[in-house]
């Protein structure tokens, strides 16, 4: 096991339901690095992103997380690992019974050591870096545009100062304009806040835009792992589909 | 310190050096690193504070994330010291926790407040009946224009409510009817025995059960499993943007989803009264023929003379103004959910809670008015 890996897949296998979703999926994730996993639909990346995390378990194969195993460690163990990443789902999974103060403050509140203020300045902080304004605190989930869900879940998922952050699908359902500015947003947090960045997404400006590495996941396995030149040039239906199709073209051919 | 024992955390605990006059921050200042004895660093660092004219030096400091930061700016009490040293990046991290505007108040003024918690119940009973009406005008309707073209009406679903509602309902309602009729008729007995009125307990039975306990037992079973569904599913409908789907299909909500369930449950509470009044009849015999001696050929002879048939049907017939009861106010807390597992959660209670009170209420308005009809 090298020490170096944040994420570390090991011949990750899933069987779900009898169905072959993953094999043999070996990748080590540098930390600092921002990696973008691609793939068809239904291809099992979002399962790929819950096996991470804990979520679900793979059938075979083994995970680790700061070189830290998810199933061989107790409870408590667990929850500071937990502490040490963020995710942000696809369609935000913000509290709807609380506010957008309270749905940021959730975690640190679960803490139980952080006073009143301190939660409060905190929760500021992260609404600022994520773009959001004080008079956003006090609004209901209910109440938000698509991408302020998807800014507040940011907000709520580096509440805890993760060293590592997990997006599904960061810019799906945005507008073009919106989906840029989210991107724009994240590339600068990750700078600034050095984090390690895996994300599953369909969109290739994101891909352009923010990412170092990608996985291609594809035929129940990672294809290619690697810059977007080195991915572009394998030759696989999907590879082809993807990056050949006209907005494919515009994208790669737009990037500076 | 059980955090320190994580053999790869890349971080050293955070230290305080001070001496002459300089405080010196070394290690990394996290949230993570400072969780384990964040109390002593904010005291020692509370203390150092104290003195205006001290200079801070955090160049040493490996990592500041936010939670340090913020903690920082309030120890310092929202100002930076005059003498303060530090990297770059932290530099600019603790630029945006000086430049974070006040977070505007939650909670309205007082006196606003108790206007609008004085104004509260009674806006509550007019939204209540606002919306009731308009809903009731709705089903009204909707009734109608299915009558005039019956091929649209939705059979399938009637028939689906039917199902779920009554059909399902037949286990619950027969039990808890059987052991009502055994409760009843035991109860009574003893009392019989001492004045030797045996004879009445077939009246007492048939009477109360057909009357009262029956249509309301029947009712009230369904206003707590069918009110409670047809709430969450319209509320968790109306969450998920499906009840503005079916509009924008052309389809209207209250004619596909709010008077089929009216329909279904106006069919099925009267046939569960039906089956929940023999269930009880029969627990009823069973325990007067143990503790009385009374056979069930005396019950069928004696029952017809005792008990006038209106009796059956008058309870048959609330059955059905029940079920319409129950539906209707399902619906309408199932269309007032606000889009929160919140207000998922109250309307349901809500609704289960005034279904059965209004059914309860609507029996006393019957029992008022059809007082001593049948009863001779």
């Amino acid at each position: 096991m090298s020490a170096r890996c944040v994420v570390e897949l090991e011949a990750v296998g899933t069987v779900l339901e009898g169905q072959l979703i993953h094999r043999d999926i070996d990748l080590c994730l540098q930390p600092g690095e921002v990696l973008a996993v691609i793939g068809a639909s239904g291809a099992g990346k979002t399962l790929l992103l819950r096996e991470i995390i804990g979520l679900q378990q793979p059938s075979s194969g083994e995970i680790r997380v700061f070189g830290q195993s998810l199933n061989s460690r107790g409870q408590g163990a667990h929850t500071r690992l937990r502490q040490r990443w963020g995710v942000l789902f696809q369609q935000g999974a913000l509290f709807s019974a609380l506010s957008v103060f309270d749905n940021i403050a959730f975690p640190l509140r679960e803490l139980r050591v952080l006073d009143r203020r301190h939660i409060r300045d905190l929760v500021q902080l992260k609404l600022s870096m994520v773009g959001l304004g004080a008079n956003d605190a006090h609004k209901m989930p209910a109440e938000l545009s698509g991408g302020m869900i998807k800014r507040v879940a940011l907000a709520r998922a580096l509440a805890m100062e993760p060293e590592l952050l997990l997006l599904d699908e960061p810019t799906a359902g945005l507008d073009p304009v919106a989906s840029e500015r989210f991107v724009g947003l994240l590339t600068g947090l990750q700078r600034e806040l050095t984090l390690t960045v895996v994300m599953v997404t369909h969109d290739l400006d994101t891909l352009v835009d923010a990412c170092d590495r990608v996985a291609v996941l594809a035929d129940h396995t990672l294809l290619s792992v690697g810059s977007l030149d080195t991915v572009m040039a394998v030759d696989h239906p999907f590879v082809h589909d993807f990056f050949e199709g006209r907005r494919g073209r515009r994208a790669v051919a737009n990037r500076a | 310190m059980p955090a320190m024992s994580e053999p790869d955390e890349a971080w050293s605990a955070p230290r305080i050096e001070a001496d002459r006059g300089e405080v010196r921050l070394r290690g990394s200042w996290t949230l993570r690193s400072m969780l384990a004895d964040l109390p002593r660093l904010k005291r020692e660092l509370r203390q150092h504070a104290a003195h205006a004219d001290l200079s801070w030096d955090l160049r040493p400091v490996e990592r500041l994330d936010s939670c340090a930061a913020v903690m920082l700016w309030q120890i310092w009490g929202a100002r930076r010291p005059p003498d303060l040293r530090l990297k770059a990046d932290h530099e600019r991290l603790l630029a945006r926790v000086a430049a974070l505007p006040g977070l505007p108040p939650a909670r309205s003024p007082w006196p606003q407040r108790v206007v609008a918690a004085l104004a509260q119940p009674s806006w509550q009973v007019l939204s209540h009946g606002a919306d009731g009406v308009r809903l009731l005008g709705r089903v009204a309707l909707a009734l109608f224009y299915l009558c005039v073209r019956p091929l649209q009406m939705p059979w399938l679903e009637v028939s689906a409510n039917i199902r779920q509602g009554g059909t399902r309902a037949i286990g619950i309602t027969g039990v808890v009817g059987f052991l009502i009729g055994v409760v009843l008729s035991y109860m009574s007995a003893l009392e019989l025995k001492y004045y030797g009125a045996e004879s009445f307990i077939v009246s007492i039975l048939g009477i109360s059960i057909a009357r009262e306990l029956g249509p309301l037992l029947a009712a009230i079973l369904i206003a707590g499993r069918s009110g409670s569904s047809i709430t969450a599913q319209l509320g968790v409908m109306r969450l998920t943007q499906e009840l503005d789907a079916l509009s924008a299909l052309g389809v209207s909500p209250t004619a596909r989803l709010i008077v089929p369930r009216v329909l279904a449950l106006a069919v099925a509470v009267p046939l569960l009264v039906v089956w929940t009044d023999i269930m009880a009849m029969l627990g009823g015999i069973l325990a007067a023929a143990l503790t009385l001696h009374f056979s069930f050929a005396q019950f069928a002879s004696g029952l017809p003379a005792s008990m006038p048939v209106f009796n059956f049907w008058f309870g048959v017939g609330k059955g059905a103004v029940f079920g319409v009861v129950i539906a209707l106010t399902a619906a309408h807390f199932g269309m007032r959910v606000r889009p929160n597992t919140q207000s998922l959660g109250e309307e349901t209670t809500n609704s289960v809670v005034s279904a059965i009170t209004l059914v309860i209420l609507v029996d006393a308005v019957f029992a008022i008015a059809f007082n001593g009809v049948g009863l001779t």
